[in-house]
């Protein structure tokens, strides 16, 4: 991991058109502006890991639960409640 | 071409025959697991609106999914630009949207993960998983918790 100390208003630049500002240190906050092409995914790091965590979980087990399946499908609603 | 696909299919160990035709391609995968790129879907209509997401690239691994209206009536994300482009849907109403169930094995606990929902293009048969930018919704949303017996 690279780490470095920037300042308030001081920037990082990575690989292409990607730039980080730091905007603002609020106590333990840090505001960050981030610059960065359309097509680059930006996201909060914790979002990825919870959905990482629900894949790995739901891949393990599916197999094992099909016989779930009919108490799930009274706990969902209908298409023709979805489409209403 | 067909493909042939040994896997646990309702709890029992079975040989899937697909058409190469029906296989879903993730190009980037799922989050997490950029292995996972080819699936089919196996819709059985007594299980509608439920249906499973079958991994071809390992017999072993598949997912429970549904609409996630089914879930939450209202789910409404604001997906973005990018995720039309990704597979090439002109519109994300041409796609669709799909949520993973998980279910905690031991458990009869079943969650959706409306925070990183599926899309998929049905015209050219690719998917994306999305992590949702804004937290409104869980990766563990509730569907159903078990009721203690008496």
């Amino acid at each position: 991991m690279l780490v470095l100390v920037r300042k308030c208003n001081e920037s990082i630049a990575i690989g292409g058109g990607i730039l980080i500002t730091v905007l603002a240190v609020e106590g333990d906050r840090v505001k960050l502006g981030i610059e960065a092409p359309r097509e680059v995914t930006i996201l909060r790091h914790e979002l990825c890991d919870q959905v990482i965590s629900e894949n790995r979980v739901a891949a393990e087990s599916a197999r094992h639960v099909a016989g779930i399946i009919p108490s799930l499908r009274d706990k969902l609603f209908t298409r023709k409640d979805v489409e209403r | 071409m067909i493909i042939e696909l040994a896997v646990t299919y309702k709890g029992e160990q079975t040989v899937l025959r697909v058409e190469d035709d029906d296989v879903i391609y993730f190009p980037q995968g799922l989050v997490g697991f950029p292995e996972w790129q080819r699936f089919v879907m196996l819709e059985d209509p007594d299980e509608a609106p439920v249906a499973v997401l079958q991994s071809v690239d390992d017999g072993a691994v598949s997912f429970l999914v549904t609409d996630p209206r089914c879930v939450c009536p209202d789910y409404s994300p604001d997906f973005g630009v990018e995720t039309s482009a990704e597979i090439g849907l002109e519109r994300l109403t041409d796609g669709r949207v799909l949520c993973i169930l998980v279910v905690r094995e031991g458990t009869v606990r079943v969650t959706a993960n409306l925070l990183g929902p599926l899309v998929i293009n049905p015209k050219t048969g690719t998917g994306i998983q999305i992590v949702l930018q804004d937290s409104r919704y869980s990766a563990q949303y509730p569907v159903l918790v078990a009721e203690p017996t008496l």
